[in-house]
C-alpha cells in the first residue's frame, strides 16, 4: 500500500464510525482484502555490518514488513537475506525503487552515496531513513532536506542517540539549568586499532574500507564525531560559529586517505568552545560526552551519565535523594533513564527520572520512532534538519584542517 | 606477506573468555579480521543473552506467552535447530528448561531440593511442544505463560560457529576459535600436523589433562556437572538439569560432543550428560557426524574411566 492515497486516515475513519464502514465495505467490495494500515513495507540498501543491525531490529516491529533488500556485494546480499527470511535481494537500488509496494527505504551504504539514494527513494514515492552522516556534501544533504518538502516523504537520519533515553533525561536536566551555564564542552572518540576490515581479497579493497577514502567517506569527522556535534548541537540548541582544527595520517600509514587521528576545536555562540578528540592509537578515553557548566559537569559514556557538583552550586538543585556513588575520587550523581520513576522537573537534580523503556535499545527506539512517523504522518525528531546541521558542523571542521586555517560558519550554510 | 605467525587474542562475553588462535603471514590483518570476529560476538550476546534486557532473547521472554514474536531469522534457524536437537535427543537437550534450572539453581545459601509436586509443576512450562515456530513468517509463540528460552547451552557454541565462518570468509584457514572452556573449533589444522590437538581439564585433579582430542574443522564441546552445584548435607546437586525428569544429570562427570558444527556440539554436550553412557552410544551410532568422550562418576576411590565414542 501506498501511505500518501489516504488510506491510513480512511482506515482510521472507518474505524470511528460502524455504520459507515460497513457501506463503504460494501460499496467497493473490498473489505476483505484492504491492505492493513497497520503495515508498513521498506526496502534496505546495503546490507553491511550497519545496515544488517538495522535490518535485524526492523523485522521484529510488529507490523513492519521488509519484503526488499539491495546491496552490491553478494554475500552481504546473501546474509541480509538470511536475516530478513521472506524478501527478494536486489544488485541494483534502483530497480528496487521501481517496486510501488515499499512504504519506506532504510539507506546504510557508503557515505558519498547517500545523496542520491535518499533523493532517488523520495522521488520514487518512498519514506527515507538514512543512516549517518546525512550527506558527503552540504550540497547534497541540502538537496535531500529540499526533495523531503517537495515529495512530502519523511526524511530522518540516524542518531540513535536522539532516541536513547539517557541522553533525552541529560538533555531535561541541562534545560532545567542544572549544570548553569555550559561554557565548555569535551567529546572524546578514542580508540587502538587500524579502523579497517580485513579484505581477503584487494579488488574488494576500497569497497569494504570506503572510510579510508575520500571518494567515499569524510573520515572519523563523520563516522564517528557526527554522532557528537549532533548531540552538542542538540543539547546547547545552537550550532557552532566558527572552527578550526588539526588532523594526520601518523601513525597508520597503509595507503589511507582519510585522518587516523583528528583534535578540533569548535566555538558556538557566547564563547562555548567544545573540543573533539578522535584517535586510533590510544583508546584510554574511550568515548564520552561532558558538558561543562558554571554549577557543574555532566558526563555521558557508554556505561552510564553521571553529574558532578561544583562546589559553588546551591544546595537547592542538587538533590540529596539521587544515587550517589564515587568516581575518579568525587562524589557523582548517577543518571538512571528508568521507566518506573517520574521526572521531578520541579525539584531539579540528578534523581533517578523516567527517560524511556529499559527493554528496547536506542536502535529499535529510533527505528520505531520512524515507522510511527510514517504511520501517523509525522515530522521525526532527528529530521534532515537535525541532520544537516551535524553535517554542516563536520564537513566545515574537516575544510578547516585540511586547509590549517580557522574558519567561519554562514548562518545559511545550515538554512535550505 | 612474510613468515607464517600465530597471533592470540582474547574478549570476554557471554559471562566467559573467547579466544582466537590464528595462523597467517601479516599480523595486522589477523587482528583486525580477530576485531571483526569479536564485534560479531558482540552483537550475538546483545542479541541472545537472556540477562540483557534489550537482548532479543529477552522479547521473546516477555511477549510469546502473548503474541507471535517475529525474530531475526538467522535466530529463527537457530532455533529450530534446537528444536530439532531437542527431538533428536528425545528432550534430553532443552533451551526451555529453564523454570526448572532456576529452580534447582535459586539461591545457592537456602537451597532446598524440590518437592516431587513443584517439579511437576515446574514440568508443564518446560518443552519445546510448548514453543510454536513458525516458518513462514519467523514468529515464535508459547503455548502458556512462564514458557521461556535460554540459550546458554547452545549460544556460546554459536557464536564459535559465526565467528569462525566469517574468519574463514576472511581468508583464514588455520586457528582455533575458544567459547570459554565450552566449545572450541579448529579452522584447517596446523603448519605441523594434520589436525589440532585440543585437552580436556581433568574435573577432579584440575591441573591435569584428562584427555586429548583430534579436530580438524570439527568442534568439541564439553559439559560438566562438577564445576557449577548446589550442595545440601554433604550432596551435590548439578546445575545440568535433565528435563526428561526434572532433577539434576548426574551419571557423567563430563560428556563431550564432537561435530563439524560447534553449535550443535555445545548442545549435544549437555544432551550427552543427560543421556549417559549407553543412549549416547546410541545416539552416535545413528548420527555419523557425531563423536564422544564420557567420563562417568566415578565409585568412591576408584580411577576416572573415560569412554570414547568415535573420536
Amino acid at each position: 500500500m501506498s501511505l500518501d492515497d489516504g488510506g491510513l486516515s480512511r482506515r482510521e475513519f472507518i474505524k470511528g464510525s460502524a455504520a459507515v464502514a460497513v457501506t463503504l465495505g460494501l460499496a467497493s467490495g473490498v473489505s476483505a482484502q484492504q491492505p492493513d494500515a497497520r503495515k508498513i513495507r521498506c526496502g534496505v540498501i546495503g546490507v553491511g555490518v550497519e545496515g544488517s543491525r538495522l535490518l535485524s531490529k526492523l523485522v521484529r516491529i510488529p507490523g513492519v514488513r521488509v519484503p526488499a533488500i539491495c546491496d552490491i556485494y553478494e554475500p552481504n546480499l546473501k546474509d541480509g537475506l538470511k536475516i530478513a527470511g521472506l524478501a527478494r535481494g536486489y544488485e541494483d537500488y534502483r530497480w528496487m525503487l521501481d517496486r510501488d509496494d515499499l512504504d519506506a527505504i532504510f539507506i546504510a551504504t557508503p557515505l558519498n552515496l547517500h545523496g542520491s539514494m535518499a533523493i532517488d527513494a523520495m522521488k520514487s514515492g518512498k519514506h527515507v531513513f538514512c543512516e549517518k552522516m546525512m550527506a558527503y556534501s552540504i550540497d547534497e544533504a541540502k538537496e535531500m532536506l529540499r526533495t523531503s518538502t517537495e515529495t512530502g516523504k519523511r526524511l530522518q537520519i540516524g542518531y540513535q542517540q536522539r532516541y536513547n533515553a539517557i541522553y533525552n533525561h541529560a538533555y531535561e536536566l541541562i534545560k532545567q539549568g542544572v549544570l548553569g551555564k555550559i561554557t565548555h564542552v569535551r567529546c572524546m572518540w578514542n580508540r587502538n586499532g587500524s579502523w579497517r576490515r580485513a579484505v581477503p581479497d584487494q579488488k574488494y579493497e576500497r569497497l569494504f574500507n570506503w572510510r579510508m577514502y575520500k571518494e567515499y567517506s569524510q573520515g572519523l569527522m563523520a563516522e564517528l564525531g557526527s554522532h557528537q556535534t549532533h548531540v552538542v548541537n542538540w543539547f546547547l540548541e545552537s550550532v557552532p560559529v566558527s572552527v578550526m582544527g588539526s588532523g594526520g595520517i601518523d601513525y597508520w600509514k597503509d595507503g589511507r586517505e582519510t585522518y587516523d587521528n583528528v583534535n578540533v576545536i569548535f566555538e558556538y555562540p557566547e564563547g562555548v568552545r567544545l573540543y573533539f578528540q578522535s584517535l586510533t592509537t590510544n583508546q584510554y578515553d574511550d568515548h564520552y560526552e561532558q558538558f561543562m557548566g558554571d554549577k557543574g559537569t555532566l558526563i555521558i559514556t557508554p556505561v552510564g551519565a553521571r553529574l558532578f557538583r561544583e562546589p559553588q552550586a546551591e544546595q537547592l538543585t542538587w538533590g540529596d535523594a539521587a544515587h550517589k556513588e564515587k568516581a575518579g575520587g568525587k562524589e557523582a550523581i548517577v543518571l538512571d533513564a528508568d521507566v518506573t520513576a517520574k521526572l521531578k522537573a520541579q525539584t531539579g537534580a540528578g534523581e533517578q527520572i523516567a527517560a524511556g523503556e529499559k527493554n528496547k535499545d536506542d536502535y529499535m527506539c529510533e527505528i520505531e520512532s520512524f515507522i510511527a512517523c510514517v504511520l501517523e504522518n509525522k515530522q521525526p525528531d532527528c529530521d534532515g534538519q537535525e541532520g544537516l546541521e551535524s553535517a554542516v558542523t563536520c564537513l566545515l571542521a574537516n575544510q578547516a584542517m585540511a586547509q590549517g586555517k580557522k574558519l567561519f560558519y554562514k548562518p545559511e550554510m545550515f538554512k535550505v | 606477506m612474510g613468515t607464517p605467525i600465530i597471533i592470540s587474542v582474547k574478549r570476554r562475553a557471554m559471562d566467559c573468555e573467547f579466544e582466537l588462535v590464528l595462523r597467517g603471514t601479516d599480523r595486522q590483518y589477523l587482528l583486525d579480521a580477530g576485531e571483526e570476529a569479536f564485534e560479531e560476538l558482540a552483537r550475538l550476546e546483545e542479541q541472545m543473552s537472556v540477562f540483557i534486557p534489550t537482548s532479543e532473547i529477552s522479547d521473546i521472554n516477555a511477549n510469546a506467552s502473548n503474541r507471535p514474536v517475529r525474530v531475526d531469522a538467522r535466530l529463527f534457524d537457530l532455533l529450530l535447530m534446537a528444536k530439532r536437537v531437542s527431538a533428536e535427543t528425545s528432550g534430553a537437550f532443552d533451551i526451555s528448561v529453564g523454570p526448572l534450572a532456576r529452580r534447582w539453581t535459586a539461591g545457592d545459601e537456602d537451597f532446598s531440593v524440590p518437592t516431587s509436586e513443584e517439579i511437576r509443576q515446574l514440568t508443564s512450562k518446560v518443552g519445546m511442544r510448548h514453543v510454536r515456530l513458525d516458518e513462514r513468517d519467523y514468529t515464535v509463540e508459547f503455548d502458556r505463560p512462564g514458557v521461556m528460552l535460554d540459550l546458554g547451552a547452545i549460544g556460546k557454541g554459536y557464536a564459535v560457529r559465526q565467528m569462525a565462518s566469517l574468519l574463514r570468509d576472511r581468508g583464514i584457514d588455520a586457528g582455533l576459535v575458544s567459547g570459554g572452556a565450552s566449545t572450541v573449533y579448529a579452522i584447517g589444522h596446523p603448519p605441523d600436523d594434520d589436525a589440532w590437538t585440543v585437552g580436556i581439564r581433568n574435573p577432579v585433579e584440575r591441573e591435569k589433562r584428562l584427555t586429548t582430542v583430534k579436530l580438524g574443522d570439527q568442534a568439541l564441546s564439553t559439559s560438566g556437572g562438577h564445576e557449577r552445584f548446589a550442595e545440601l548435607d554433604g550432596i551435590r546437586y548439578s546445575h545440568v538439569i535433565d528435563p526428561r525428569t526434572g532433577r539434576p544429570a548426574d551419571n557423567l562427570l563430563i560428556a563431550g560432543a564432537v561435530t563439524p558444527d560447534p553449535a550443535e556440539s555445545d548442545a549435544l554436550s549437555t544432551a550427552f550428560l543427560a543421556l549417559g553412557v549407553e543412549e549416547t552410544r546410541r545416539f552416535c551410532s545413528t548420527h555419523a557426524n557425531v563423536g564422544a568422550v564420557l567420563v562417568p562418576r566415578p565409585a568412591p576411590g576408584a580411577e576416572l574411566e573415560i569412554i570414547r565414542i568415535g573420536t
